[in-house]
């Protein structure tokens, strides 16, 4: 198994944060049934775009506690409306070296995940993408993902 | 009212205008996931919702601690959220927590109320430095 094949990737609320700031995250939510390992690099997003790679800490029961690495942190968004920022996600000229297991992870799984639901989107990173915030549709799901060609 | 961060009963004494905010949209999905890992975190006995809430500080003073990385949050306060119609109560897991109790596994209504409770997502204020 390469880096990251067998990745797990799960889909949280970034809230739910413990009391020594690690996000639990709920198997429940994950992509595959088996059970992380404690060291094991994770990914984990959300149904708004956001995602973040982290390290799987402790794990107790269904809930997986997972240490985020916050320079992992990007949000996924589509279209102009989104797009403040013009780095693209896989331009890879960032420098993590220090996260180079975490980098490709995200890499791999965000890029598949991503282009499965986003077949003609575009991929940004990076904070400070506020202008954005409204376009997003908070009346309820389905989430800000349409497939296909924008109406 | 209450002194702010004077809580004589952690169970039941959140006064009505503390803030409260949550980071996000509050997305009916981001609320499933969230009351699911409470319930499961529970040892499946409660269903909630655990929302940032410290009694006395401001909703930007509230983000600006909290460590959740969404760039836009919504606020709110325990009497607006109590007048939704749910249970406000400090989590006593996390000081700067509240929870909201909830019967069983949240509705898409269930969701809708709580998120007519708070105030349109605003970016959040990032301070120089922090």
């Amino acid at each position: 198994m390469n880096d990251f094949e067998d990745g797990l990737i799960f889909e949280v609320d970034f809230n739910d944060l413990d009391k020594d700031g690690r996000l639990k995250a709920s198997r429940s939510f994950a992509t595959s049934g088996r059970k992380p390992a404690v060291g094991e690099a994770v990914l984990a997003h959300d149904d708004e775009g956001n995602e973040c790679g982290g390290t799987v800490a402790e794990v107790r029961g269904s809930i997986v506690y997972v240490e985020l690495d916050r320079t992992t942190w990007r949000r996924l968004t589509m279209g102009d409306t989104f797009v403040s920022m013009t780095t693209i996600y896989f331009a890879g000229t960032q420098q993590r070296h220090r996260h180079r297991s975490h980098d490709a992870a995200l890499r791999r799984c965000a890029k598949h995940r991503w282009q499965a639901l986003h077949p003609r989107g575009r991929v940004v990173s990076g904070t400070g993408d506020r202008s954005g915030a409204g376009a997003v549709d908070v009346s309820g799901d389905p989430p800000f993902n349409p497939v296909g060609p924008r109406q | 009212m209450e002194a702010p961060g004077s809580v004589p009963d952690a169970g039941v004494g959140l006064p009505d205008d503390a803030v409260v905010v949550r980071g996000g949209y509050m997305r009916n999905k981001s609320l499933h996931i969230s009351a699911t890992v409470h319930f499961e975190e529970s040892g499946e006995t409660e269903w909630a919702w655990s929302l940032w809430c410290a009694p006395g500080k401001t909703a930007d003073g509230i983000a600006a601690q909290a460590d959740f990385g969404n760039d836009c949050i919504r606020e709110s306060t325990v009497g607006r959220i109590r007048a939704a119609g749910f249970a406000v109560e400090q989590d006593s897991d996390c000081d700067d927590h509240c929870k909201v109790k909830l019967p069983g596994p949240p509705s898409d209504a269930d969701c809708k109320r709580l998120r007519d409770a708070f105030d349109e997502a605003r970016p959040r204020v990032v301070e120089e430095g922090g």
